[in-house]
């Protein structure tokens, strides 16, 4: 083998390396930061769910458009009577949670019982739930990531401040697990919620929360692995 | 640690829509641009950090393309390419120009360095360390390439796209990208084999 062609090789080796290189977590709270640059965290989701950790931090946010942050202004306002909807009694949060989807967890009841998480299993207020580095759990609207540990209040999952420790280093798992896994979920009855931009304010415009969640998406299986990859390169 | 989860194909039909729906929605709701932010942060971050390989520079490059995408949102077309490659793209652009901004302040063998210090999570057996020093090297030197020739290099690696959404993020066809690609790699040979030369 020539050395030209040998160090191809080693480049495309050492690319192919760095590219499955495990990602340390990020430390905690990190994305919760971020996403605090967006005001996000007044608002709740209102289609779909969403990972653990919706941003709750500062704001930072620089020259964002006048729109978004007046949308998300309003959203504040009415997210007081939002969040009283949703966990006074009789809400849907007062409703039992359950787990919609759980792959690679352990979920830890209030009278100290460990079980592994399966669907329709039943997270009374109390409950420790715990990811594994491949686990993912979807529990209302909610969508606990790998190597995390939350635990249920007022009938929802809440990050625990620490991150699961691992050794030598807790190691960030985007693969997804089980893409079987991830089949349609049941998530919180309907609610009705009015969300209007401050510059249109006049008419609220209606906007409903599924009664029933979106599906997860259905990744492809094998498309970007690396073997497929080696012929298009 | 396994592949960064793939990408929704364009084909199917309950991957994409949501996503575009979550982008129409963002457009005037920021909670559904949570949504998008949430399903795709993990994956920008560890395509940031693969690049950077330190933790802080990764958080810095998230932000910054979470924030550029949510300034842009507006502007994504959202019966055009994906969310997915929209966002990678950005993220890539973001690492071009992090490095940009790094060579200027530093030298190659002070980011090193920096980043040896950065990073508690270097590899602690003997066997690795050396691979560990040959992939920073060769980051290093990725960092000295074009910035087309960064992108396609670190979105068809490093974000282990496949070249159908790699050529959708970098808005150009297959053949074009494979070229590129192969360009990319020659140019990163070179610099590698210069860089060599000079230890």
């Amino acid at each position: 083998m020539t050395r030209r062609a040998r160090r191809g090789d080693e480049i495309r080796r050492l690319l192919d390396e760095a590219g499955h290189r495990p990602t340390p977590m990020p430390r905690a709270g990190a994305f919760e930061e971020i996403a605090g640059r967006f005001d996000l965290g007044a608002t709740r989701p209102l289609t779909s769910v969403v990972t653990l950790g919706a941003g709750h931090g500062r704001r930072r946010g620089r020259g964002l458009p006048l729109s978004l942050l007046g949308a998300a202004g309003v959203a504040a306002l009415f997210g007081g009577a939002l969040a009283g909807g949703w966990s006074g009694d009789g809400s849907p949060a007062a409703q039992a949670l359950a787990v919609a989807t759980a792959a690679d967890t352990t979920v830890v009841l209030p009278d100290g019982s460990s079980v592994a998480a399966r669907r329709g299993l039943v997270l009374p207020d109390g409950t420790v739930v715990r990811t594994g580095a491949n686990g993912r759990c979807v529990a209302g609207d909610v969508d606990l990531g790998p190597s995390l540990e939350a635990t249920v209040n007022a009938g929802r999952l809440r990050l625990r401040s620490t991150v699961l420790a691992s050794n030598p280093a807790p190691v960030l798992d985007v693969s997804g697990g089980d893409p079987a896994s991830s089949a349609a979920v049941t998530s919180e009855p309907a609610a009705t919620v009015s969300v209007a931009p401050v510059a249109t304010a006049a008419t609220p415009t209606p906007v409903t929360t599924p009664s029933v969640a979106t599906t997860q998406p259905a990744y492809r299986s094998g498309s970007t692995g690396k073997s497929s990859k080696g012929n298009s390169r | 640690m396994g592949p960064l989860q793939p990408l929704p194909r364009a084909s199917d039909d309950d991957a994409l829509p949501e996503d575009r729906e979550l982008v129409v929605e963002a457009r005037r709701d920021p909670a559904a641009y949570a949504t998008l932010y949430h399903r795709y942060v993990g994956r920008i971050y560890a395509f940031a950090h693969r690049r950077t390989w330190t933790p802080e520079a990764a958080e810095d490059v998230t932000a910054a393309t979470f924030e550029r995408a949510f300034r842009n949102v507006g502007r994504f077309d959202p019966d055009g390419a994906g969310f997915g490659p929209w966002l990678y793209r950005i993220a890539a652009n973001e690492l071009v120009d992090h490095y940009r901004r790094e060579n200027r302040s530093r030298t190659a063998r002070g980011q090193r360095a920096l980043r040896l210090l950065a990073d508690e999570h270097v590899v602690v057996d003997l066997d690795g360390v050396e691979q560990e020093e040959e992939i920073r090297r060769m980051l290093d030197a990725m960092s000295e390439l074009r910035p087309r020739y960064q992108e396609v290099l670190t979105l068809r690696y490093l974000a282990d796209l496949s070249a159908e959404d790699a050529a959708v993020a970098m808005n150009c066809s297959k053949p074009v990208l494979a070229v590129t690609l192969h360009r990319a790699m020659s140019a990163l040979r070179r610099v590698m084999d210069r860089e060599e030369r000079r230890r």
